[in-house]
């Protein structure tokens, strides 16, 4: 679904939180049986949601300059790249994950928005909000509600249901 | 909630998850509905259909050890098992098992660089390394070696290698099963093998000397089901002084036979180090004349001519690599190839790119084609989505394997582009790439959607481009799991002899048929004739 943006062409943090609120409150309907493997995650295990730290933004694509300057003024950490998110991700993503959680806000290509998403499942991560914009989509990655999965750190993992912690 | 495997009660199922717990503790076992999807090929070419493989759950072990406990639980239950490493290898599969119901064995946690030796210029790693994890290690220590990396660089070293993949750097590195020495692997019954040198206990050359002695048994352990590889020594690279990237057209459509001939003879010679790709730029080209042509199956020469040269026109064929080494070395090479080169009457030769190491990370970040320096990237997805569109729902590799011959690259493409156009798809383009010195692979994008629909119509271009290039004597090197046997049926020489030795050796490896049931359409006795 496409959120209007403020501003035309940004996120602010305010939509960052109410969309990831509304994402956790929509995973978090469970059938919980206590004690079997392939239950769900209890409505009220679903943890606070995490505010974006970081916003990544591709400077290649038109309206990103604006991007980057909204989430500066929101006190995010820019992290800028041309076109190929792999060294970005290497030098600061990953260990951003690795250490968790952290959400990420991110202004790029579908492409790279599809490559960050697989990588970032990885550490617990998910998309927690997806916008198409006129040159490109915005999102918010967050490792909370923490994903199951192999390389969650354990603060992320802390945040696994009781059956599964 | 995920359904047990094939044959396995939901009683025993939960017992067997249990018992996995026991071994790797409750944090690592997956087994909701939210967890198989992690697994899930986005790719899949079955996608929402019944017969979508999917996993029933997933073990993350971290250790030699706790893989070797899974295995013995696996037997006790009849479990099957799928072991993947990073789980990457989109467009063949993914992370999904190739047998539905499987219990993924996720290895990402075993993501250990053991070793490397500055020295000896290798490198030990478990089954969880990631391309991004050895050169961001290399990097950061300062040590002058490459990694090969494929291309897109996210997976990962093991898993690449054991699928026979490839990269862009010398020969030694790019073919990356090629580039092992020495594996390690847990068998299906438990016990722990290492190879080739590895196996003498006290040998100081494992990641040295391949072979040790004996029968050399490493390439089973690859495209197969007979174990789970739980380390593996690779050769890596010694940072070369400089490269010289180039370029070398050639103005008509025959001239790819003399220009491929003869970079064919320079590969050998070892004059020109890197891979080569051979591509047109005007058959590849978008204009519907140019599709349409490509769909024709026998344009003439002249047909294709007229959207050839001209001011400022598009040469018929580029031909690019790279030179690795001394400067000087390089000139001469660079010259020599020229030499050869050069009674092709319109040959144009231009250099791209000259790089002198080692790089900062800014002159990194402005590699244009960093696969072919050993940087992994994830420029290919941007290369095929343009900003802001909608990603591609996905495509499945089709990759025939033909002789370094440009009348072959030219018949493959007449052919290939007909079945395209013949059964409602627009012709793939296509490149030859001389990943391999002796031969070319010409990766061709079949699409695959989320339909059922679609998926039926491109299912049968897969299986109809399988067997008509097979039929004329251009087999494919590697193949999605869902097309397995469709590709091993290929290889059917002495009535299927070799698919026969296949299961001799899984009968005699892997008595439980625990590991990988159906991968390369290698079924244990119990599932044989199920074919799932």
């Amino acid at each position: 679904m496409r959120r209007p943006l403020p501003g035309g062409c940004m996120v602010d943090r305010r939509s960052f939180i109410t969309s990831t609120v509304a994402f956790a409150t929509a995973v978090a309907v469970g059938n919980e049986t206590e004690g079997r493997y392939g239950a769900s995650t209890p409505a009220d295990a679903a943890p606070a949601p995490t505010e974006p730290a970081i916003a990544l933004v591709d400077r290649s694509l038109g309206g990103s300059a604006a991007f980057a300057v909204a989430a500066r003024a929101r006190g995010l950490g820019i992290l800028e790249f041309t076109g190929d998110v792999a060294a970005v991700w290497m030098r600061e993503l990953e260990p951003r994950l690795r250490a968790g959680p952290v959400a990420i806000a991110g202004y790029a290509s579908a492409a790279t928005w599809f490559c960050i998403d697989l990588l970032a499942s990885d550490f617990g991560a998910r998309t927690v909000q997806r916008s198409d914009e006129t040159h490109a989509v915005s999102f918010v990655i967050s490792q909370s509600p923490g994903r199951r999965a192999a390389l969650a750190p354990s603060a992320v993992r802390a945040q696994w249901s009781a059956p599964h912690a | 909630m995920p359904s047990p495997p094939p044959g396995i009660s939901e009683r025993d199922f939960q017992a067997a998850l249990r018992a996995l717990e026991g071994v790797v503790g409750r944090e690592w076992l997956f087994a909701t509905d939210e967890d198989v999807l992690l697994y899930r090929d986005g790719y899949s070419p079955l996608w929402g259909e019944a017969e979508e493989r999917f996993a029933s759950a997933a073990v993350a072990p971290n250790s030699v050890e706790q893989v070797q406990g899974i295995v013995k639980i696996a037997n006790q239950y009849s479990l099957p098992l799928y072991p993947i490493s990073t789980g990457r290898n989109l467009t063949y599969g993914g992370a999904a098992p190739a047998y539905s119901g499987s219990v993924v064995v996720d290895l990402k946690r075993m993501n250990r660089i053991l070793d490397v030796s500055a020295r000896d210029k290798t490198c030990l790693v478990e089954p969880g390394v990631s391309y991004f994890d050895l050169y961001r290690h290399l990097r950061t220590n300062k040590i002058p070696l490459w990694i090969d990396t494929a291309d897109p660089g996210w997976g990962g070293l093991m898993g690449n290698a054991l699928d026979r993949g490839g990269g862009y750097t010398d020969i030694e590195f790019r073919d990356h099963f090629d580039a092992h020495c020495g594996m390690e692997v847990v068998l299906p019954t438990g016990e722990v093998v290492r190879t080739g040198m590895g196996a003498s206990p006290q040998a100081k050359t494992w990641q040295l000397f391949k072979y040790g002695l004996g029968p050399w048994v490493d390439g089973i352990f690859s495209q197969s089901n007979f174990g789970i590889v739980t380390k593996m020594g690779f050769w890596l690279m010694e940072e070369p002084e400089a490269a010289l990237q180039v370029s070398v057209t050639v103005p008509k459509r025959r001239d790819v036979v003399p220009l491929v001939d003869t970079l064919h003879s320079l590969m050998c010679a070892h004059t020109v180090p890197s891979q080569v790709t051979v591509a047109s730029p005007v058959m590849g080209g978008n204009n519907p004349e140019l599709v349409r042509l490509r769909g024709s199956g026998g344009a003439s020469d002249a047909d294709w001519e007229r959207f050839a040269g001209g001011a400022g026109g598009a040469p018929f064929w580029s031909a690019q690599f790279v030179y690795y080494g001394p400067s000087k070395v390089i000139a001469a090479q660079w010259e020599h190839t020229k030499d050869r080169l050069s009674g092709i009457a319109g040959v144009g030769f231009r250099e791209t790119a000259s790089y002198t190491f080692p790089l900062s990370d800014e002159q990194v970040e402005a590699v244009a084609d960093k696969a072919r320096y050993g940087i992994p990237s994830l420029n290919l997805f941007g290369s095929r989505t343009a900003p802001g569109a909608p990603p591609l729902e996905g495509h499945m590799d089709f990759s025939p394997m033909i002789p370094p011959h440009g009348e072959a690259l030219i018949a493959l493409t007449d052919y290939t582009g007909k079945v395209y156009a013949d059964q409602g798809f627009t012709p793939s383009f296509v490149a030859g790439m001389m990943f391999h010195p002796r031969t070319m692979i010409c990766f061709h994008a079949v699409p695959t959607f989320r339909n059922a629909a679609d998926n039926a119509r491109t299912r049968k271009l897969f299986e109809t481009l399988v067997r008509g290039c097979a039929e004329r004597g251009w087999p494919i090197y590697r193949i999605h799991p869902v097309f397995h046997k469709l590709g091993m049926e290929m290889f059917s020489a002495g009535d299927g002899s070799l698919h026969r030795l296949h299961e001799t050796l899984k009968d005699a490896i892997d008595p439980n048929g625990i590991v990988s049931p159906g991968r390369y359409d290698i079924w244990p006795r119990r599932l044989r004739g199920t074919r799932a």
